[in-house]
């Protein structure tokens, strides 16, 4: 037992405690990053992220495997940290020191930002506000009825889709009847907008049999869902409808005395603030198409906050852990709309303080390793 | 003696171009107009330079300036279209519009004229495809099928000035009634007749009245004025020429004088301004410089009262000497002259002309960079261009600072080297108008000057330990130099690889800010950032593998050289996959010198590794320590 112990320790010693773990690990790392980055060219970033950069292994053919960014940064930081017991404390080291101690903070918050930071969106129109933003890859199928006895919350329910198994029922407790997703695509072809705006239920009926799944996109974003839902009472389906992602409106049917409508959306995710887009501007170099800078003019109003804004290309708008940045526009016949990227992260300071870190750190050693050399230099040409 | 040897060259070097040049008609003062264009003042010079460029790849055509080539086309188009400028790569083009190829490059207007129209069909049935799928043939049809459309835009900015037979005038009751004079009356312009507009269209509307059988010559005159001109001021000319300030609404908008022509009617500023357009090409047209100049500074004048102008001056001086081309040219010199100082020569008074030299390139080539900074109000890194530049520059400071401190030769020819290669490759990347504005994402000069200053500083380190590494590597296996002048070599090789990694390691960061600030995210695994990340990453792995001792010299200089080729696919190669978000930097340009410069390294990489691996196993003396 105790030379298993011993054996064991011998083992854990050389491969945490050994600058060659480093060595290979950077080895590693660097073919990771190249694979990871010409493998974008075929599959696009999305796939290469979770296939190199957000995954424990790769197989390489289905076989062989190869580490994948976690493994080999967890190996880093474990190793990093331990490394710190066999350093070299001396006043001549002290800039390598300080700038793997920056190196060190920057992998801890890479890992906590990569775990828990969320992007989200938010679209407004010129004198529009908002605090709910949408998720880029998440739908929901929001279902509520608005009838006249009651406008409580409990009328209504969502249902997220990354949970939904088609097949199963899901029961309306407000409606004491039930709902049965019979399909669900994650990317479908979609009606065009046109026929569809301010279209009766009785004309849905065509598009029922319409549901055609396509090739998921290489970004998620991009993807289109559709569903189909069977609405049931009494173990008797009363209704089929049809969702389609790219319909912004909602579908409804009446049943008894209510109106229940369905919509298949972005998840909705809530902001601690409210935004009111005040005014859009995109200002162009003189005389041409090309924009100079893109502007946003918000207000905003949370429990602490009541105040104007300005988000533009380059100077985002914090608030807590919230980011919000200017991503996208629109812009057609006087109507203007613009859209916010929005960021909840938790850590984002951490990589601005390694970054110190690293700059002071190596800078110094650096400095102390050149001036060293030119007086060498010199007491080699005396 | 050494004096005055220098003063002369320098007089070459700055004035060859006028040397060079046919004394055709000088437009003086024309090369000063501003001009806005692609959201920039620029003057004339400039504007003339870029259009020859683009068409002809030329700075100069058949001994005629830019300035002098394009006053030539706005002001007596007939004149200038048999000038051969069109660059046609691609014979099958020819084919394929039908004109018989000849034997040289360029063809004139006329000559393609011929094919007008089928060129233009072409070019239309290939418009809409994505310019990645096009093939090199339907890119060279698009090519020429936009320098012939912009020709046409230009010849025809004073189209309004030039006779035109519809309205030619046979009747003296008309001419007496207009006010023309006689003999002028088969010479009119839209100009000339536009002034009289409304005398015309009442005439013709009072014509208009009449019963058919009691129209007159006067009348049938009249109504087919009127109907030429109102199809003119309908037809808009989109001319890139915009010279003229307006206020319109408190901003300022630059209009062309098409533009003008049209406003002169209702306004006597714009009718003194036409006139005064009109006597510039009236005395452009009679040959007379004393009137033209002095006609076209009023007009500057008056242009000037009117806005802050820029720094016309320093372009134009910056266009004169072309100072990246002088100094690349010394550049080559002094690296062919260092490489001697470096293996042969040992003389002193050569070292002297040597440093000369590359001071002399190296000042041209900081005058250069900083006539940038005041033109642009940017710091000169916002392309692919530009970076080449800096770093060539770096580079040269670099080499010149390892040079003070190790005299030993190899400062110099590092210095000179670098700066005539990567001016070299610069050139490759300069289409036309390399002062271009930057994408809203760019325009910020805080995080342009921080971040990409600091990741050129990183690349300069890397080159230049990847390209120290190769005469370290020749030393060593192939003219077995001894242990002190090697290691002297080697801690060169090792100082710049850790200045390379520490500023590519800070650059990297600041960009992740950067892209934090602007959108949204510090990291996310684009191509380019990946780029840069490989370099820290091999750099770091070089400088750990070598204090670990897994590597020894010889392997971290070939670790070195392979950061080199890193340090190239992230700067070029990055830009050809063309995906991620770093799109305003894509380009296709550099892909067979990225390809070739990737075999040759790998070969010299695998003969290193080859003598090496046998040659040092069958003879070990070769290589022992001397």
């Amino acid at each position: 037992m105790k030379l298993n112990l011993h054996l064991f320790y011998k083992i854990i010693k050389s491969i945490f405690f050994s600058s060659y773990t480093t060595v290979l690990c950077l080895l590693f790392l660097s073919v990771l990053v190249l694979w990871g980055t010409l493998y974008q060219i075929d599959n696009g970033i999305y796939a290469a992220k979770e296939r190199f950069f957000n995954s424990w292994f790769i197989l390489i053919k289905g076989i062989i495997p190869f580490p994948g960014l976690r493994i080999i940064g967890l190996l880093l930081i474990v190793n990093l940290f331990l490394m710190f017991f066999k350093r070299n404390y001396s006043v001549k080291n002290i800039g390598l020191t300080i700038g793997h101690l920056g190196i060190f903070i920057f992998l801890i918050g890479g890992a906590i930002i990569s775990y828990t930071a969320k992007e989200m969106f938010l679209s407004l129109y010129e004198g529009n506000s908002s605090n709910m933003a949408s998720s880029y890859t998440q739908w929901e199928i929001a279902i509520w009825t608005n009838n006249n006895t009651s406008t409580n919350k409990s009328n209504n329910i969502t249902l997220f889709t990354d949970t939904i198994t088609p097949g199963l029922i899901y029961s309306l407790p407000f409606l004491n009847s039930s709902i049965k997703i019979s399909r669900y695509y994650k990317n479908c072809l979609q009606p065009f907008m046109s026929e569809f705006n301010n279209m009766q239920l009785s004309n849905y009926q065509q598009y029922q049999n319409k549901i055609e799944p396509l090739e998921t996109s290489r970004d998620p974003s991009d993807n289109l869902p559709c569903a189909e839902i069977e609405f049931i009472k009494n173990d008797t389906v009363v209704q089929n409808i049809s969702l389609f992602g790219a319909i912004s409106s909602p579908t409804y049917i009446y049943f008894l005395n209510d109106t229940i409508w369905f919509l298949l959306q972005r998840k909705k995710i809530q902001l601690p603030v409210n935004i009111t887009l005040i005014d859009f501007i995109k200002e162009n170099y003189p005389q041409t198409q090309m924009a100079k800078q893109y502007k946003s003019i918000i207000k905003v109003v949370a429990d602490d906050l009541n105040r104007e804004a300005v988000i533009s290309m380059n100077k985002p708008f914090r608030y807590k852990n919230y980011t919000f940045y200017q991503a996208s526009f629109y812009q057609n016949k006087g109507i203007e709309s613009s859209t916010f990227a929005i960021v909840e992260n938790k850590g984002k300071w951490l990589p601005y303080i390694s970054g110190a870190f690293m700059f002071l750190g190596f800078s110094i050693h650096f400095i102390i390793k050149l001036f060293t050399y030119i007086k060498k230099q010199k007491q080699e040409k005396l | 003696m050494i004096f005055r040897f220098f003063k002369i060259l320098f007089f070459i070097l700055t004035y060859s171009s006028l040397l060079f040049a046919k004394n055709d008609f000088n437009p003086n003062g024309l090369d000063q107009l501003l001009i806005l264009d692609n959201g920039r003042l620029k003057p004339f010079d400039t504007f003339a330079r870029n259009f020859l460029y683009q068409f002809s790849g030329k700075n100069k055509i058949s001994g005629l300036t830019a300035t002098q080539w394009l006053a030539r086309v706005i002001f007596s188009p007939l004149e200038s279209s048999d000038d051969k400028i069109f660059l046609v790569n691609n014979q099958e083009v020819l084919d394929a519009i039908g004109i018989e190829p000849q034997k040289r490059r360029r063809y004139s207007f006329n000559e393609i004229k011929k094919g007008y129209h089928k060129l233009i069909d072409l070019a239309h049935s290939i418009q809409n495809k994505d310019s990645k799928d096009c093939s090199a043939f339907e890119n060279e049809v698009l090519r020429i099928a936009q320098n012939i459309t912009d020709y046409m835009q230009l010849s025809s900015i004073f189209m309004f000035f030039m006779p035109y037979h519809e309205f030619n005038i046979d009747d003296s009751l008309v001419c007496e009634y207009l006010g023309i004079d006689n003999k002028n009356s088969n010479n009119l312009s839209f100009y000339d007749v536009f002034l009289l507009s409304d005398k015309i269209s009442n005439a013709a509307k009072e014509s208009l009245k009449k019963e058919k059988s009691e129209l007159k010559i006067f009348d049938m005159y009249m109504i087919s004025l009127d109907r030429t001109i109102k199809k003119w001021e309908n037809s808009s000319g989109e001319h890139p020429f915009h010279i003229i300030p307006v206020d319109s609404g408190g901003n300022l908008e630059w209009i062309t004088p098409w533009d003008l022509m049209l406003r002169a009617k209702s306004n006597k500023d714009n009718l003194n301004l036409i006139k005064q357009l009109f006597e510039i090409r009236k005395s452009y047209l009679d040959k007379d410089e004393k009137t033209f100049s002095k006609a076209i500074n009023n007009f500057n004048n008056s242009v000037k009262q009117k806005i802050k102008p820029p720094h016309v001056k320093i372009e134009l001086i910056y266009n004169s000497i072309d100072p990246f081309f002088k100094s690349k040219i010394l550049y080559l010199i002094a690296s062919i002259i260092s490489l001697l100082l470096f293996t042969v020569i040992k003389n002193r008074f050569i070292f002297f002309i040597n440093i000369f030299l590359i001071l002399l390139g190296f000042l041209f080539h900081s005058f250069g960079i900083l006539s940038r900074i005041i033109i642009l109000h940017r710091p000169p890194l916002a392309t692919i261009y530009e970076t080449f530049i800096f770093v060539s520059w770096l580079c040269v400071l670099m080499g010149m600072f390892l040079e003070f401190i190790q005299k030993r030769h190899l400062g110099l020819f590092i210095a000179s080297l670098c700066g005539f290669f990567f001016l070299h490759l610069a050139s490759k990347y300069n289409a036309g108008d390399s002062m271009g504005m930057v994408a809203a994402v760019l325009n910020s000069n805080f995080w342009l000057t921080t971040h990409i200053m600091t990741i050129t500083l990183g690349y300069a380190g890397c080159i230049i330990a990847g390209i120290i590494s190769h005469i370290y590597l020749i030393q060593k296996l192939f003219f077995k130099f001894s242990h002190i002048k090697l290691t002297s070599t080697f801690s060169t090789i090792y100082g710049f690889l850790c200045f390379g990694f520490l500023f590519t390691l800070i650059g990297t960061m600041l960009g992740g800010m950067w892209a934090d600030q602007s959108w949204g995210r510090f990291w996310g695994w684009d191509p380019k950032e990946n780029g840069a990340l490989l370099i820290i990453l091999w750099s770091a792995f070089s400088l750990h593998a070598n204090s670990t001792k897994i590597i020894k010299e010889t392997g971290f200089a070939i670790c070195s050289i392979i950061c080199f080729c890193l340090v190239m696919f992230a700067w070029i190669g990055i830009n050809l996959l063309g995906i991620g978000m770093h799109s305003y930097g894509f380009t296709n340009t550099g892909k067979t010198f990225l390809f070739s410069f990737m075999i040759i390294e790998s070969l010299f990489i695998l003969l290193c590794v080859f003598v090496l691996l046998f040659i040092n196993k069958i003879n070990p003396k070769i290589f022992s320590k001397q």
